[in-house]
């Protein structure tokens, strides 16, 4: 049974920081359509806004101009219809595997409810068995997992993903990727994911948005219409992987002032 | 001002074990690696003393702490029989022990330890208690704690004896005064513990509280509260310890009963076994006490090997 | 976010809670809501405060109990830091941590009647009894220091082959920094705390809690909270001293 999936529209965003007296513009004049179901991946060098703007979907931030929407809602604060995965697993130290999966299931009062979707999600990730498992015990894997879990426990519409393999050793991340992949097929939540690994996009979406860093904005779209699961090494992924680097060799304003943002 | 004075502090001396954490999936944590990894590598040029792992020292001996402490009393229970020192400076352990086991025997022990106990148990859930729900606040509301931190900091300055003479004054000297005074010694530990554990707690679990629409108060709950329990346990602990010299300290000037009166009544009749025996007695207790919510505490913090990573 | 105007609004926020209760303070004094002997009106705390400087007590007070805390520091600082070395290393502390341990659990007060029985009732009793208060801090910070540098960095000594003597100043003691800063501040700490324990247990004659006992024994409660203050102050301003001075000196070890 797939979550039933929303749209998300953002129309003119422009959010502004301000350190130290001076002004950053993290983003500026962003527009995004993501149909539902759809995987939209956001790439970008370090301090491109990419998580601000998944904090803006997420309802963290609410202090920007434009329109960010959900299903044609506009977005107001954090909810359980959208899930989101951090870089670093935040599972509560002191909560077995479950009750950490169990802490973000809300609104579901029956015992009898609440163990059935638990269940379902941890067998989702292949954690069964370690549902009495402390954080402190389990791998970097694992905890991520665990962390996936819990977001997708809520049954969200939307599943958002900042960074998540970031931490995880190489090895552990393409494992992950390719279960993570099948998973949210499976699922068919609409999914917007961050990150700055350019393999990683092509691997997962249906779309890769390019960032550029300061200000943020939307320098490039690329549809992807590979079969999946997808194969790395094919000549249309390579040629795609490639169109995006191209992107990150050219500044497009070249600021005398910042430092090299990409280097290959 | 945001080291805490008394929390915190490393206690080295006690025995540690080291943990080996392995994930249970079988895979390999980066301890194991880099175990591993040393393991390979042969140390061609050890400096000396390299050996130590293999060796076994003289010192290392199962029964070797205990030597020094049994040199001691013996050393000591020689010098009384030889009579190096006067009876009334240093009587020999047996004597000690003596007025120990007379006092056990004719319930006079077990009647002043049980008042300095209820003396003890007052004052300390009261300053404990105060300690607690004031730590929990400004802990948890920097905006409470702007206002009003910077003046409990500065009353925490003020030496904990030096409240006597004022509470002699409003409370007066007997049962008020003395529970007054436990209840101000346990107080700091307990709330500059609360404070810090809660300050510390991290930003990034509370944001996840946030995500998944946890109210303030229940993410105080949930979240907060058990981040910072370890650090609360230690300070509550602390407290117990301050409250039970507190209470030993308020006896010691004037009481009709309790522990502290033992010893000073000792000390006027120029009994020094019995000024020794009190002195004893304190410590044990203390220790005891000290004992009880180590191993709480322990409890407590099952599930952290290292500190609580994110 | 942090500019120069909000760095004052901190300042600023944090001194109305205090200056609000100086003024309930001094409304309640006005009133006369409470006997003057009980609350005394906050100037004429000031007054009395005045007035012993200006008569010279304060100094001579200040100075007796300032001798005290410099004996107690120097004397139990300096058989504290001895012991904490001593105790850093393995074979002490197995052979010595049990009696450290076990001295270290009767608690300060217990030492006073200990002290007083040993040294009788005059000075010598009081330095004692600080000295013993300041030891176990400073040991235990400094054994802790001294044994808690990281197996890392005691590794990476090894591979370079240092001498005893570079380890000890290279390594171990720039390591042991913040751990030796905590003893020298919690060993300040209890100099004063006990200070005014001795002074308040043995009911001196001189330093500054001769004033709070004999305004205990007169009634005068504006005395007894002008001494307080001015302990309090003084405890205050040898901690910030302390810090300054270790800043200064130290500072350069405690970047990480």
């Amino acid at each position: 049974m797939a979550a039933t999936a929303a749209g998300i529209t953002v129309r003119g965003l422009h959010k502004i920081f301000r350190h130290k007296g001076r002004v950053v513009e993290a983003l500026q004049d962003i527009h995004l359509e993501i149909k539902p179901g759809q995987f939209l991946a956001l790439v970008g060098s370090s301090g491109c806004g990419k998580t601000t703007l998944l904090r803006i979907l997420l309802g963290l931030e609410r202090d920007f101009e434009g329109e960010a929407l959900l299903d044609g809602a506009p977005i107001t604060g954090p909810g359980l219809d959208r899930g989101i995965v951090f870089q670093e697993h935040r599972l509560l130290p002191w909560l077995t595997l479950k009750e950490n999966v169990a802490f973000g299931l809300r609104g579901v009062l029956d015992r009898a409810e609440r163990e059935l979707r638990i269940a379902r999600v941890i067998h989702l990730v292949g954690l069964e068995g370690f549902e009495n498992a402390y954080p402190g015990q389990l791998s970097g894997g694992m905890a991520q997992r665990t962390a996936i879990a819990r977001a997708l426990v809520n049954r969200p519409k939307v599943l958002l993903l900042d960074e998540p393999l970031g931490a995880l050793d190489a090895l552990t991340r393409l494992k992950l990727q390719r279960e993570l992949d099948a998973l949210l097929r499976a699922e068919g939540v609409t999914t917007v994911l961050v990150t700055h690994d350019i393999e990683e996009a092509v691997y997962f979406s249906d779309r890769v948005a390019v960032l550029s860093a300061r200000p943020g904005r939307l320098k490039r779209s690329l549809a992807v219409h590979l079969p999946r699961p997808r194969d790395r090494n094919s000549r249309e992924f390579l040629a795609l992987k490639d169109e995006l680097l191209e992107e990150f060799q050219l500044a497009e304003h070249p600021d005398p002032d910042s430092k090299i943002e990409y280097a290959i | 001002m945001n080291q805490p004075v008394w929390g915190g502090a490393p206690r080295v001396l006690a025995l540690t074990s080291e943990r080996t954490r392995r994930p249970l999936d079988g895979t390999r944590s980066r301890l194991d690696e880099a175990t591993a990894l040393d393991a390979a590598v042969e140390p061609t040029t050890a400096p000396p003393g390299a050996g130590d792992r293999r060796k076994i020292r003289w010192w290392g001996h199962p029964t070797a702490p205990l030597w020094v402490p049994l040199a001691v009393l013996a050393l000591w229970q020689a010098v009384s029989w030889l009579a190096w020192a006067p009876p009334t400076l240093l009587p020999s352990p047996i004597q000690v022990a003596e007025v120990l086991k007379d006092g056990a025997l004719d319930g006079s022990l077990w009647v002043n330890l049980g008042v300095s106990f209820r003396r003890v148990a007052a004052g300390y859930l009261l300053g404990a208690g105060f300690g607690l729900a004031f730590g929990a606040i400004l802990g948890f509301s920097a905006a409470v704690d702007e206002y009003v931190g910077a003046t409990l900091d500065a009353f925490q300055q003020v030496p904990l004896y030096g409240w006597i003479p004022l509470i002699i004054l409003l409370v007066g000297i007997d049962e008020g005064g003395k529970i007054a005074f436990v209840a101000l010694g346990s107080f700091t530990p307990v709330f500059v513990n609360a404070r810090e554990g809660l300050r510390q707690v991290d930003r990034r679990h509370l944001e996840v509280a946030a995500v998944y629409g946890y109210g303030r108060w229940q993410t105080f709950w949930r979240v907060a509260a058990p981040a910072a329990a370890p650090m609360v346990m230690t300070g509550l602990r602390i407290g117990l310890g301050y409250a039970w010299m507190a209470v030993v300290g308020a006896e010691l000037l004037g009481a009709t009963r309790g522990v502290g009166y033992l010893i000073t009544w000792s000390r006027m009749l120029f009994q020094s076994d019995g000024v020794l025996a009190g002195v004893v007695l304190v410590a044990l207790v203390g220790y005891l006490l000290d004992r009880a919510l180590a191993a709480l505490e322990r409890r407590i913090s099952r599930w952290r090997d290292a500190h609580g990573r994110p | 976010m942090a500019g120069p105007e909000s760095a004052f609004s901190r300042w600023g926020k944090a001194w109305i809670f205090p200056a609000a209760s100086l003024a309930v303070w001094e409304w309640v004094a006005w009133e006369r809501w409470v006997r003057p002997d009980f609350l005394p009106a906050p100037e004429k705390v000031l007054a009395t405060l005045g007035t012993l400087a200006a008569s010279g007590t304060l100094a001579t007070d200040m100075e007796a109990s300032a001798l005290r805390v410099a004996f107690g520091c120097v004397v139990g600082g300096g058989l504290g830091l001895a012991a904490g070395v001593a105790l850093s290393g393995r074979a002490v502390q197995r052979l010595f941590g049990g009696v450290f341990h076990g001295v270290r659990q009767v608690p300060l007060v217990g030492w006073a009647p200990l002290m007083v029985l040993w040294f009788g009732i005059g000075e010598a009793s009081k330095l004692a009894f600080m000295a013993a208060g300041v030891f176990f801090p400073v040991a235990l910070n400094v054994a802790a220091g001294l044994a808690g540098v990281p197996g890392e960095l005691r590794e990476l000594a090894d591979v370079y082959g240092l001498s005893p003597k570079e380890r000890l100043f290279q390594v171990t003691l720039p390591a042991a920094v913040p751990s030796l800063k905590a003893a020298a501040i919690q060993g300040l700490n209890m100099a004063w705390v006990s200070l005014v324990a001795a002074e308040i247990l043995t009911a001196t004659r001189t330093g500054i809690a001769n004033e709070i006992n004999q305004g205990r024994s007169q009634f005068r409660m504006d005395l007894v909270l002008a001494a307080l203050a001015a302990v309090t102050l003084a405890g205050f301003l040898c901690q910030l001293a302390l810090r300054r001075v270790w800043e200064a000196v130290f500072g350069k070890y405690s970047r990480s």
